[in-house]
């Protein structure tokens, strides 16, 4: 049975400490509290809610590999690229492109070697041999297309369904729609890289939008001071501090005993409870040191490669179980971005990150959390398949027409391959998936029906997928 | 097939009958090419003489050859790809015809171009939807009689709630205690905490109008503009810059707009002027002879950078498109019909309103009225950017005061005599080093140059592009031709332009802001009167701002809404005249402690309690310790990005000013707001969100600012007061107006001495003042200080 608690005797048990210990693994239990989901729009806390039915995953990680990930030459062979090498694309094939775009340069295989891999058979290139060795966990969609060439609007669009900042992204819907385990954490973390700039549109890339603030992306960084005022930014004894916020509760709580229904007075005392709780946890739940010496190995940390992402996929999997809602990991700047010497720029990107990715889903899978967990890789689009700047040196330039996305764990079938591009890779053909499908498919993996997730706005009821046509892709599910 | 799928329903074809309807008309080919070529054929480009708006002036360039496609230039330079000028696809945002479109402009030659005068049926409006009570004006009630509470009315807003409050078998709340009645107002009014000065003058003031007395000085500080030029601003989504870009521009010249709402407020300028001068202040005064100007042309030219608030990519490729243009607009619609007359039109640009007798044609033929301002095909671009197309325009006025002119004229050519001389010494100077510096130095002086007084205003250009309903909200699916109307529900006469003062002027939004600030007018003065209720008593008589339409929520108390409306009016449109009302009524001066209600069924039988906003948060701050710089108007402080994304202000000349004088960008707000609910203008905010999260604790105990400030504060203190009791009850009085109770007292002083010991303990000198300081940052950190009771 489910205990019924109202949201006094919530903060009153926060208070107590019940729910303020950290568990073993959050992740392992029921995640979804005994509020019933709501027909119209949800409170603004970010309590654990139901979702509208039953639910495949309870967590999300999502690998922003922004930039655009060159589909042809990772996931999306293309032998007809050997044919057409060094000549114009036939324009048969450029026409699904947005109108006006003009399509310059020549056709370019792919410099690496594919193989077939996993039950499915799916085509992963040489550049990701351990990945490679999941493919039995993954789903690949080859069709996947995005409805602008440039990083800012296509970002804003994966992220958010619109092409212009403004809109929740899609971590500030999860947490909106089911709220987080964790009180002690954020419920929606971002894991940038700490040593590089923050990624093309920066904080908008987990900005709340029109939803309150509260379901923002909070980003945490993995070296220093993991947030933002998590710690004072002044010295001072930890007697005084800890005086200080005795002073603080003692006087609040006079103060609430004279204003006994003001809930919000509550929620405050808590709040201040749970800043104190967040200091501890959220450094403990960064330290990387406290896992084992395999596991750490797993992750490639203190390899000189793969240390930097290595960190973040493990500080990951160290989110969820402690049952934050949403994380979301970035590489190492645009470092998918490969206008020129792909040759050498791909195979850097995905050295530094391929590794880290697989051990992520081992990890899961072998402490049993991997179908909890849904995992999402790719960026805003693909590229290209003809080649920018001299042969020597080539790149490829953003191609939003049809690029490779996937997914794992959170009741996807694994060994999918699902939708195709056209014979030289630019354009998706079959099955395409838009941005709005794949939202609207990874809601349903975690229970939630994109027509009636909505926030009012101004009396209008506003969606993730908006007015936009949209379709679960349910083929790759398991 | 995209065409004729209209026209059997709302169109009767004149010229020709049912059956002789010719497949492509004019219709059809204009949108084409307003889509595709008039940004370099229209209004104000007009390369090779060359117009393509209408087929006379096609004919007259011989642009076609009628019944002849392929000997037609038009089709053979778009065919041949001269045209568009491959440079401008990328620069000018525009796009390649589409094979489908080019196929239109064939047939519609081929067939001899013909025309048709099309006559749109009148709308058919629901009489039911019409008896709406929105949209019936508003008619002074009676002022209802409550028998023996006599003493309770202070004026008929006391009348109309108290009978409700009655008849659910409640009462009203007792007045609350002096001090908490001056927090309330000065916050609310001012958005500053009372002074102790004030507090002591106020308590000393024993006459039965010593609160009166309170509410006028408040209303006549200058602290009153802006704050509810504050509350304006986030009605019209006031931003210093551009937004929908990654690099979020600066917005140079928004902050003018900025101080004329709040120098109306201070003025309180009648609310039907304030309106009227927003929407069509262009239209008011005429500004073509430079000698003429005087600062009531610039007041009114600036005020119409209400309309320009909106975000705006448009200056940067690739965001320039037509869609990108028709989102500014329909955003800038949004604020005004959502603002300003409380009508949900948004959805009215893709389908007919589900709920409101607001049609598909009732919003194009609204967004007529705003074309000769707003075209998408004649667009001017907020301001210069690298990559943007030679022939575009910027959407600033050089209109200034003569001796502004003068002065600039001037200096400018004392600039110019400087640059020249600067750059001739360049030229002789041989050292690489000094050369560089020269050329800095020129540098910086062309950059002054350059530093003019423009405005960023919005102004009728007298004539503009057809307009076509874009069938489901799609630009490539072009329905009937309309012109400029109000939504039907409101008036089928036939829309007239207003006489503009000046020439070459169309008068049409003139006309709409006349019809708006009618004194009848069913929305207008509900919905601000509306709104003032809900920044007094935490929400409106209508809960939903800015929906008075079916889906909206009803009246708490319509009665009284049309009474303050109305009251409204016949007040000149005096916003403080409501502020009166409002803040000198029993109901306003109720304690918020009743515990016997609860929170969750809302009456007016007690005060509500609110957090302080992100600004009074800020300003309060600022203003308790001492560190506030009271300074009026003028450009924005900068706003500086430290590491890990800490944004704060970066204070200019005479230290740190009111929040609302620190730039307001959409992405780099300043940490300390976003935190307590600053929105991001996306266009603008309704109603602001009010939230309890944990990154607030974290903020208010871990600043080194609000730290810092506790140190200064506590300094301050030491210097008025001795003694551990005195100093604790001043710093009380400081940070939350009133004198602690017993208990806080008791409690405060322990934590002081316990502080003092722990200081000690970490062998730190002035453990006295620090613990002060820590005190007054445990002050600043309550919820007695961040509440108003």
């Amino acid at each position: 049975m489910k205990p019924e608690i109202n949201r006094r005797q919530f903060f009153d048990r926060v208070g107590d400490g019940l729910y303020g210990t950290a568990l073993a693994s959050l992740l392992m239990r029921d995640l979804y509290g005994a509020e019933p989901h709501h027909p119209a729009a949800l409170p603004t806390n970010t309590r654990p809610r139901q979702p509208h039915f039953a639910p495949k995953a309870k967590a999300v990680i999502q690998f922003c590999m922004q930039g655009g990930p060159s589909q042809v030459d990772l996931f999306d062979p293309k032998p007809a690229l050997e044919k057409f090498h060094g000549k114009d694309a036939p324009e048969e094939f450029t026409k699904v492109a947005p109108a006006g775009r003009s399509m310059k340069g020549q056709l370019m295989r792919s410099h690496w070697k594919f193989a077939q891999h996993g039950q499915g058979g799916a085509w992963v290139s040489e550049l990701l041999p351990e990945t490679a060795k999941e493919m039995d966990h993954i789903a690949v969609i080859r069709s996947m297309f995005n409805v602008h060439e440039n990083h800012e609007p296509a970002c804003y669009k994966w992220q958010s369904g619109e092409t212009f900042p403004g809109h929740p992204t899609l971590g500030a819907w999860v947490t909106y729609g089911l709220g987080s385990v964790s009180q002690n954490l954020p419920a929606y973390v971002v894991l940038a890289d700490p040593k590089n700039q923050l990624p093309v549109n920066g904080v908008e890339n987990w900005m709340s939008g029109y939803l309150p603030p509260l379901f923002q992306g909070t980003a945490i960084k993995s070296e220093g001071t993991p947030m933002l005022h998590l710690k004072a930014d002044f010295d001072e004894p930890a007697g005084v501090t800890a005086a200080k916020r005795n002073l603080i509760n003692a006087l609040d709580r006079l103060h609430k005993s004279k204003r006994p229904n003001q809930p919000v007075l509550d929620s405050r005392i808590a709040n201040y409870q749970m800043a104190a709780r967040m200091q501890v946890e959220a450094t403990e739940v960064l330290d990387v040191s406290r896992e084992t010496e395999a596991t750490r190995k797993l992750y490639g940390i203190g390899e000189k490669e793969t240390d930097n992402f290595g960190k973040r996929c493990l500080m990951a999997r160290r989110l969820v179980e402690r049952g934050v809602r949403f994380v979301q990991i970035y590489p190492k700047g645009q470092m998918w971005d490969n206008h020129a010497n792909l040759k050498t720029s791909l195979p850097a990107a995905c050295k530094q990150s391929d590794l880290p990715t697989a051990a992520l889903l081992r990890d899961l899978r072998q402490r049993g959390l991997l179908d909890d967990v849904l995992i999402l890789w790719g960026g805003e689009f693909g590229r290209l398949p003809m080649a920018q700047g001299d042969y020597a040196k080539a790149g490829r330039d953003h191609g939003p027409s049809g690029f490779t996305n996937w997914m794992a764990g959170g009741g996807v079938k694994g060994g999918t391959v699902y939708g195709e591009t056209d014979d030289i890779g630019f354009g998706a053909v079959k099955d395409r998936v838009s941005i709005q499908d794949w939202h609207a498919t990874i809601l349903h993996q975690l229970g939630m029906d994109h027509e009636k997730l909505f926030f009012d706005r101004n009396g209008l009821h506003e969606r993730l997928t908006h007015t936009h046509p949209t379709r679960v892709v349910k083929e790759i599910l398991a | 097939m995209n065409l004729r799928i209209y026209h059997w329903l709302s169109v009767v074809l004149l010229s020709f009958s049912a059956t002789a309807v010719p497949k492509v008309t004019q219709h059809d080919a204009i949108p084409v090419l307003l889509r595709r070529c008039v940004i370099c054929h229209g209004q104000d480009a007009r390369e090779g003489g060359l117009d393509l708006r209408t087929k006379g002036a096609m004919l007259k360039g011989k642009a076609f050859v009628s019944g002849k496609p392929n000997e037609s230039a038009m089709i053979k330079r778009i065919v041949s790809r001269q045209c568009p000028p491959d440079k401008n696809i990328s620069m000018a945002g525009i796009e390649r015809m589409a094979p489908r479109e080019l196929q239109t402009l064939r047939d519609w030659i081929a067939a001899g171009a013909p025309e048709i005068i099309q006559a749109l049926k009148p709308i058919a409006i629901n009489p039911e939807a019409r008896e709406h009570w929105a949209f019936q004006p508003p008619k002074r009630p009676a002022i209802p009689q409550i028998a023996k509470r006599q003493s309770q009315i202070q004026n008929p807003i006391d009348a109309f709630l108290l009978r409700k409050v009655v008849a659910n078998k409640l009462e009203y709340s007792p007045e609350a205690s002096k001090l908490t009645l001056l927090r309330r107002v000065t916050f609310d009014l001012t958005g500053l905490p009372p002074t102790p000065a004030e507090m002591g003058a106020f308590e000393k003031d024993t006459s039965l109008t010593a609160f009166e007395k309170v509410v006028e000085r408040l209303l006549a500080s200058p602290a009153y503009g802006v704050r509810w030029g504050r509350h304006w601003l986030d009605l019209a989504g006031y931003s210093d810059s551009e937004g929908k870009r990654n690099a979020d521009m600066i917005r140079d010249h928004a902050w003018k707009y900025r101080d004329y709402v709040i120098n109306a407020f201070n003025a309180d300028k009648p609310y039907n002027d304030f309106l009227m001068e927003q929407i069509a202040g262009d239209e008011l005064v005429d500004y073509s002879n430079p000698d003429a100007i005087d600062a009531n042309v610039i007041e009114k030219l600036v005020a119409t950078g209400f309309l320009r608030m909106a975000p705006d990519g448009t200056s940067a490729n690739p965001v320039n498109r037509v869609e990108d243009r028709i989102e500014v607009i329909g955003d800038e619609l949004q604020i005004l019909a959502g603002g300003v007359m409380g009508l949900t039109m948004k959805c009215a640009r893709c389908h007919d309103h589900k709920y409101d007798p607001i049609s598909q044609r009732d919003y194009y033929s609204f967004a007529a009225i705003f074309k000769a301002a707003y075209d998408e095909y004649n667009w001017l671009t907020p301001q210069p950017f690298s990559n943007q197309w030679a022939g575009s325009t910027r959407r600033h006025l050089e209109v200034m005061l003569p001796n502004e002119r003068k002065a600039m004229e001037t200096r400018n050519a004392k600039l110019d005599t400087e640059i020249k001389q600067l750059e001739e010494q360049r030229k002789a100077e041989k050292d690489k080093k000094k050369k560089t510096e020269l050329k800095k130095k020129t540098d910086e002086l062309k950059a002054k140059k350059n530093e003019q007084p423009l405005i960023r205003a919005l102004w009728d250009r007298g004539e503009s592009s057809p307009t076509y309903v874009n069938l489901r909200g799609n630009l490539g699916s072009p329905g009937p031709l309309v012109q400029p109307a109000l939504p039907q529900v409101f008036s089928s006469k036939p829309f007239q332009p207003a006489r503009a003062t000046g020439k070459n002027k169309t008068g049409n939004r003139l006309a709409l802001a006349r019809w708006l600030t009618q004194p009848d007018h069913p929305l207008t003065a509900r919905v601000w009167v509306n709104r003032v209720w809900k920044h007094h008593f935490g929400r409106g008589i209508v809960s939903s701002l800015d929906n008075f339409g079916k889906l909206g929520t009803p009246p708490t108390h319509p009665e009284l809404l049309d009474w303050l409306a109305v009251e409204l009016v016949e007040h000149k449109w005096s916003s403080k005249h409501l502020h009166r009302l409002i803040c000198t009524s029993t109901a306003y001066r109720q304690s918020s402690l009743n515990p016997q209600l609860s929170t969750h069924k809302p009456s007016y039988s007690r005060m509500p309690m609110r957090r302080l906003d992100a600004e009074e948060l800020h300003d309060g701050l600022l203003a308790i310790t001492g560190r506030l710089n009271r300074r009026l108007g003028g450009k924005p402080d900068d706003v500086q990005v430290r590491e890990g994304g800490y944004v704060t202000g970066k204070p200019g000349e005479g230290g740190w000013r009111r929040s609302i004088y620190i730039r307001q960008r959409r992405k780099h707000m300043m940490t300390m707001l976003e935190t307590f609910d600053l929105p991001a203008m996306n266009p603008n905010c309704v109603t602001r969100i009010n939230s309890t999260v944990v990154q607030q604790p974290l903020f208010l105990l871990h600043d080194k600012v609000v730290h810092d400030l506790s140190r200064k504060l506590a300094a301050e203190i030491q210097k008025e007061a001795k003694g551990i009791e005195p100093v604790i009850r001043l710093a009380y009085r400081k940070i939350v107006n009133r004198p602690p109770s017993k208990e806080e007292l008791a409690r405060t002083i322990g934590a002081m001495e316990e502080l003092e010991r722990e200081f000690t303990g970490a062998k730190q000198t002035g453990q006295h003042n620090k613990a002060l300081a820590a005190v007054c940052h445990a002050l600043f950190n309550s919820a007695a200080f961040l509440y108003i009771d």
